[in-house]
């Protein structure tokens, strides 16, 4: 089924579609930028999202689906335009200087953000903010990373299997 | 702090971004617990970092145990691709082992003629997948070839080429010596 041209009807405005959150709550957003989730462009592809339809998104909530629809609004330019070759340095600067201040974020936000974009198949969002967690638990021990990370103290035979796993591997830790 | 945390590809998505010149920060996130070491020791995460990172080698699942490489005789004579051919003058016996998989295949006798030993000889292991793109990071698995070059007064310079895919890995030690072919 093809349905390219649902929406208005108007071909001078940008197509829209609609989202729906897991809690319900609905977000309208340009078509483009909800294409840049490989997930949703098959569905908007198909015509879906228009009118009062909507795309629900049951594993995403408002707060992260807002930061997700964040993200795209501002990449959906340089996407469009098939990544970066007509873009300009100060285009490319712009955008780095938005991705570095839109992962300067709590670290809960963080982890749900990264399974959005993993769900959604959001490449770049992903990548950004997998790069973050990384530069996040760098340089530290295997216990303030389990700290940084939220993971509950190691059991004792963990504990163990850690020493052993130290003792073994006695220059990384110097 | 109640965080849920990342899936095991999502976990391998951030592991896959650390530096490549940070082996270090790899290391320590393998101790973190048994998942990411399993993710860290995983053949595909291998494959994924071995162009930027070719440590990750070093993250196998289990040690080496192996008791017949650790007896005193055993020359190593080679290592590529993850494999290692070892020689006993004692038992006159080739060795290849696998130290990722602790596996050994014992290569059938090859000189019966004690002369060939006086004019010098010397072998080498290598990928026997036959594939000229192969990245060789994974390939320890499959088959290999054994490159024999030696000399002496009745054949001159003679080369043998083992390979594991025409003779069989078990029961090789049994077979009639030289199953190989002969070449130049």
């Amino acid at each position: 089924m093809a349905a390219p041209e649902s929406g208005d009807g108007n071909n001078g405005a940008a197509r829209m579609v609609t989202l729906i959150s897991s809690d319900n709550t609905r977000f309208e957003v340009e078509a483009a930028a909800a294409s840049l989730s490989q997930t949703l462009q098959l569905t908007i592809l198909d015509g879906g999202g228009g009118g009062g339809d909507g795309i629900p998104l049951p594993n995403v909530d408002s707060a992260t689906l807002s930061k997700v629809l964040e993200y795209c609004i501002k990449h959906a330019p340089a996407a469009a335009n098939g990544g970066a070759p007509n873009a300009t340095a100060v285009d490319r600067a712009e955008l780095e200087r938005f991705d570095n201040e839109f992962v300067n974020i709590d670290q809960s936000v963080l982890y749900s953000l990264i399974m959005a974009a993993h769900n959604l198949e959001i490449e770049g969002l992903q990548s950004l903010v997998a790069k973050k967690v990384a530069d996040m638990i760098k340089g530290k021990s295997p216990m303030e990373i389990r700290r940084t990370l939220g993971f509950p103290d190691p059991t004792p035979e963990e504990q163990a299997e850690m020493n052993a796993h130290m003792l073994e591997y006695g220059w990384a830790y110097e | 702090m109640e965080v849920a945390m990342p899936t095991d590809d999502l976990v391998e998505e951030i592991l896959i971004r650390f530096p490549a010149d940070d082996p270090v920060s790899l290391v320590r996130a393998a101790l973190i617990c048994k998942a990411w070491h399993h993710i860290v020791s995983d053949a595909g995460f291998r494959y994924r970092t071995s162009s930027s990172c070719p440590f990750t080698g070093c993250f196998i699942p289990k040690a080496p145990t192996s008791s017949q490489c650790r007896i005193n005789g055993w020359r190593a004579l080679d290592a590529c691709h993850g494999r290692v051919l070892l020689h006993s003058c004692l038992w006159g016996l080739m060795i290849v082992w696998d130290p990722i998989t602790d596996k050994q295949t014992t290569l059938p006798k090859l000189l019966q003629d004690p002369e060939l030993y006086y004019w010098g000889w010397n072998a080498a292991v290598m990928c026997g997948t036959g594939n000229e793109e192969c990245s060789h990071v994974d390939c320890h698995r499959g088959p290999f070839n054994v490159v024999y070059v030696g000399a002496s007064q009745t054949l001159g310079m003679f080369t043998r080429v083992y390979s594991s895919e025409t003779s069989p890995v078990h029961g090789a030690r049994r077979r009639p010596p030289p199953s190989s072919s002969t070449a130049a």
